[in-house]
């Protein structure tokens, strides 16, 4: 479970989040809406803890990843949290596989079952055939592809995904979403996404409206 | 384009510390240039200025040599036979003596009133000479000055081949006389000390003025040869040795080469600077490209961001220069300090800051070039990237050739071959680098899969990031730069450091007396103190228009370990050191002809020498050429100035003098350790340079990959792990860097070591390597 308390946060002065009471309870598959601008990625970052907001608490389990030592809340990220970033974050340095393999391999997890998974996870989302390729010569979509692999390959109990279908295609996304839908079923995944369109908010069990640093209804 | 310049002046207030590196590294390049080419500029100011001080106006001397009949000659005969076309002046040397401190000081006698005529003297401070004084008075250097603690107007007794004599200081001269003879008297005065013992010098009285060593200096432009033919037509003078001035540095066997070691240092810390600020420019040049792209993506032309990369780059040449230049100039006073030189005064030619600013822009500009070419023309800069392809097997080709072809060309393809192997380690080494470290991740791949992962990560991932990350590469790449540079100068100059104190020691002896009648070597026999004397005869010769150094010894432990000896020669065997048989092409039982005065002697090359002293050793009995030199080895553990004590005492009737055998090659050890300076000052300055200059490089890597570190964190990598993954990288490129250039230094190394044999020097023999 996560809990946000009266968050708030702002940039230079200007007040990007005006204080956002939020709970997000075990096995739940939530997205996230609202207009550009309006401080969805803010708040994805401050959930994921890599954000330190200006008032309120962010909660995983009843535990403040802020008070976290550094090395503590990286050991916690890699066993609790998954995270799909906007601008997908890829290591330009790792080929695809080594990207989506570096938390398994940082939480020594790689046995069968993972690699199984790993396998599982590549054919689904397509990724197979750039494996071996660097970021720098992957298309946006498939950097976002690797982005996802990556976050769900350690099986984490929590995956936030920033705009996660942003750069796919139709069918692509409605795959993307379908292994989304299907990791929240079968490994009882919590799921948090941000996205614009209201055909992939539909896939989550709530929707969450942002405007102008508030939760609407 | 003010939106340009606004963009720069923002991505240098974002990282301001990649610059600011940068314009140290350049001023500091500036600083090493500066200095190196000061270096050689006062090396040859002294050499130049060494050259007046030691031979005046001089254009030729004439010294007594083995087969001289008379130990003497006189200037005033010799001007007479060359009727008043030249002036000749007489050195006669002359070690005087200080009973009371038992410590020797290199003297020297001449006509106060001729010297003039060649020499031209500095004093500091000087009183009158009347002529009544004047067989009183002495001459001193201000190290004589300082070292006995006397003044202008003191007196103090010395003793004079045998006699006391007390001496008033009339004038104290900066630099010694001649460049080494610390004290100058009138050689009437040492005349008339013998008068009451030699019945030739009462009967001649004033008149008789004998010199070891004339000095000619010839009126007339052209007519020096037809002086020589004149004097040599002279019976006093048939046998004697002439020498030509313009051609004295060339027989200074052991000071050509130096010299050129000194320039080649001075050339590896050009190119070391070079390396050191290409790669500093490297990493900002390769982060700004991807930014330029961008730029350009948005409809910049080309030719305004190519400005704007020069722009930057001139900034920063602009605030670095500067700086440099200041700094400059105190550092090169220190090197003039350090080094010692004597006779040159320091004059900071405006030219080497012109010539290290003129660099330094040069390096900058061609750094942005280089980063131009390749954004415009991806393939142009492949080819750049893979000149090792080209220049390694043109580098193998000339290293065989440097090694195969005959001595005297080596020197020149030496440099061309050094040059293609520091082209090939900088282009080369960051490819190899790459591909050896993708190796080792492909071995790492298949072991993890083995092993389920249980293979330490940040291992793993710092071989990744080192096969990927061109900064890292660039890395090792100025490693292996510095540490070929760092490894060649090291050697050069330790080996000369070891020749000259192999000159130091190789007569197995502690004096040696010019004088090897029999009478006098009877006389040193008796003494208890005396362990060994042993006959040596010390000339020079000319084999094939080379002049050489030439000895016979009459025993072969007259030499010590130093010297590759088991045996005398016997008959006309020669034995030849390797410097000498690599130039004039000799080999075992080959037949040689050696000028020696006006003969010419036939021999048998029968040894080759492994060592570096420059000498042939030969029989001189066999050629009915006489001893001229007796050495005086003392018993164990006896006291060097008692042993002098009863020498001086033994011997005072035999006119002669004693020389400490240790200064007996003083001249080149003054010269020599020049250039050592020189050298050891060079390289700790360079292996600083070196030193900044890699924490520079990785420091801004460090700084322009911090990004990519915190993306390891975010997905799950402690701290911990990211400082061992950076430590692993470290690691990885430091032990390329340095197995590389191991391997790279055995190359230049070698390279130099055939090189140098053009000069007759064969570096590697220092370290006992045939
Ligand atoms: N690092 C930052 N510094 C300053 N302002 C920021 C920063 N990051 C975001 N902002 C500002 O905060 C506001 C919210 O940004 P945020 O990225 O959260 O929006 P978003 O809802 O994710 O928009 P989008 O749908 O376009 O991704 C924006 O006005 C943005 O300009
Ligand atoms: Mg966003």
């Amino acid at each position: 479970m996560i809990q946000i308390q009266n968050v708030t946060k702002s940039y230079n002065g200007e007040k990007v989040l005006k204080g956002i009471d939020l709970t997000f309870s075990d096995k739940e598959f939530v997205s996230i809406m609202g207009a550009s601008g309006s401080g969805k990625s803010t708040l994805l970052s401050i959930i994921g803890g890599f954000l330190r907001p200006d008032d309120g608490n962010v909660l995983w389990e009843g535990q403040n990843p802020f008070d976290f030592t550094d090395d503590a809340l990286a050991g916690k990220r890699r066993s609790y949290m998954g995270f799909v970033f906007q601008s997908f974050k890829l290591i330009s340095t790792l080929t695809a596989k080594d990207n989506i393999m570096l938390p398994v391999t940082l939480s020594k997890k790689i046995n069968n079952e993972t690699l199984e998974y790993f396998d599982f996870l590549t054919t689904e989302l397509e990724i197979k055939p750039f494996l071996n390729k660097y970021p720098g010569q992957l298309s946006g979509g498939q950097c976002q592809r690797v982005a996802i692999a990556r976050a769900l390959c350690y099986k984490p109990s929590v995956v936030i995904l920033d705009e996660p279908t942003g750069a796919l295609d139709s069918v692509m996304e409605v795959k993307v979403m379908e292994l989304l839908k299907r990791v929240n079923k079968e490994q009882k995944t919590t799921i948090i996404q941000v996205t614009h369109s209201e055909k992939v908010s539909c896939y989550g069990d709530r929707i969450i409206r942002l405007k102008d640093g508030l939760i609407v209804k | 384009m003010k939106l340009f310049f606004k963009h720069l002046k923002n991505s240098i207030k974002r990282k301001p510390i990649q610059p600011l590196i940068l314009i140290l590294t350049l001023a500091l390049a500036m600083v090493v240039i500066t200095a190196c080419i000061n270096v050689g500029i006062f090396i040859n100011g002294e050499t130049d200025e060494r050259q007046v001080v030691e031979y005046g106006t001089a254009d030729f001397t004439v010294s007594l040599n083995a087969t001289s009949k008379s130990r003497f000659m006189f200037s005033d005969k010799a001007e007479e036979i060359l009727e008043n076309k030249a002036k000749v002046v007489g050195l006669y040397d002359l070690p005087v003596y200080f009973s009371q401190t038992n410590q020797t000081a290199f003297g020297v006698a001449v006509d106060f009133y001729d010297v003039e005529q060649v020499f031209e003297f500095e004093f500091i401070e000087h009183l009158p000479i009347t002529s009544s004084s004047v067989n009183e008075s002495a001459l001193v250097s201000l190290d004589f000055a300082e070292k006995y603690n006397l003044g202008l107007g003191d007196s103090f007794t010395v003793n004079v081949l045998g006699y006391d004599k007390t001496y008033t200081i009339k004038a104290i001269s900066k630099i010694p006389f001649m460049g080494s003879y610390e004290l100058m008297v009138n050689v009437t005065g040492v005349m008339r000390l013998l008068a009451s013992d030699s019945l030739l010098v009462s009967s001649l009285g004033d008149s008789f003025k004998p010199s070891n060593t004339l000095y000619v200096n010839v009126l007339e432009d052209g007519f020096v040869n037809d002086c020589i033919t004149a004097l040599k037509n002279d019976a006093d003078f048939s046998d004697k040795t002439f020498q030509n001035v313009a051609n004295i540095m060339e027989q200074d066997g052991e000071i050509g080469p130096m010299n050129t070691i000194v320039y080649v240092l001075i050339a590896l810390s050009l190119m070391l600077s070079v390396a050191v600020v290409f790669c500093c420019f490297y990493i900002i040049s390769n982060e700004r490209t991807g930014e330029n792209a961008l730029f350009k993506a948005l409809g910049a032309t080309a030719s305004k961001m190519n400005l704007l990369q020069y722009a930057e780059i001139g900034l920063y040449w602009l605030i670095g220069a500067p700086i440099g230049l200041a700094l400059s100039i105190p550092f090169s006073k220190l090197i003039y300090r350090v080094v010692g030189f004597r006779y040159f005064t320091a004059k900071f030619s405006p030219l080497s800051f012109v010539i290290s600013s003129a660099l330094t822009l040069v390096i900058s500009v061609f750094t942005a070039f280089v980063f131009i070419i390749s954004e415009r023309r991806p393939k142009k800069l492949k080819k750049q990237i893979s000149l090792y392809k080209y220049t390694l097997p043109a580098f193998l080709l000339t290293f065989i050739l440097t090694i195969t072809l005959p001595v005297k060309a080596r020197f020149i393809l030496c440099c061309i071959s050094e040059i293609l192997l520091f082209i090939t380690i900088f282009t080369g080494v960051p490819v190899i680098f790459k591909w050896i470290t993708s190796v080792i991740d492909k071995i790492l791949c298949k072991r993890q899969i083995k092993n389920n992962g249980t293979k330490v990560a940040s291992f793993g991932y710092a071989v990744k990031n080192v096969k990927q990350v061109r900064v890292l590469q660039n890395s090792c790449r100025l490693l292996s730069v510095i540490l070929v540079v760092i490894f060649t100068i090291l050697t050069a100059v330790n080996s000369a450091d070891i020749v000259i104190n192999n000159y130091k020691s190789w007569l197995n002896a502690d004096f040696a007396i010019p004088n090897s009648t029999a009478s006098c070597r009877e006389k040193i026999e008796k003494l208890d103190s005396v362990e060994n004397v042993y006959s040596i005869l010390m000339t020079s010769g000319t084999i094939n228009d080379m002049s050489i150094k030439m000895l016979s010894i009459s025993d072969v432990n007259a030499l010590s370990d130093t010297c590759d000896l088991d045996r005398t020669p016997t008959g006309n065997e020669l034995f030849v050191p390797l410097a000498i048989c690599d130039r004039q092409n000799l080999k075992i039982g080959d037949i040689v002809y050696i000028q020696i005065g006006e003969s010419q002697y036939e021999f048998k090359v029968s040894k080759l020498r492994k060592d570096n002293i420059n000498v042939v050793i030969f029989n001189s009995e066999y050629f009915g050429l006489e001893y001229d030199t007796l050495l005086a080895d003392g018993v164990e553990n006896i006291e060097k100035e008692l042993l002098r004590n009863q020498l001086l005492s033994a011997i005072a009737l035999e006119m002669t003098t004693i020389v400490d055998c240790k200064e007996l090659f003083n001249r080149l050890f003054v010269v020599g350790s020049l250039y050592i300076n020189s050298g050891w000052f060079i390289l700790p300055m360079m292996i600083l340079f070196a030193v900044i200059g890699m924490v520079d490089n990785v420091v801004i890597s460090y700084r322009a990959r911090r990004e990519e570190f915190e993306l390891y964190s975010l997905s799950g990598m402690s701290k911990k792990t990211v400082r061992r993954m950076i430590f692993f990288e470290l690691l990885l490129t430091a032990t390329f860097g340095l197995v590389l250039s191991l391997v790279s230094s055995l190359f230049a190394i070698l390279l130099l070591d055939n090189g140098m044999r053009t000069f007759g020097y064969r570096m590697l023999l220092a370290f006992g390597i045939a």
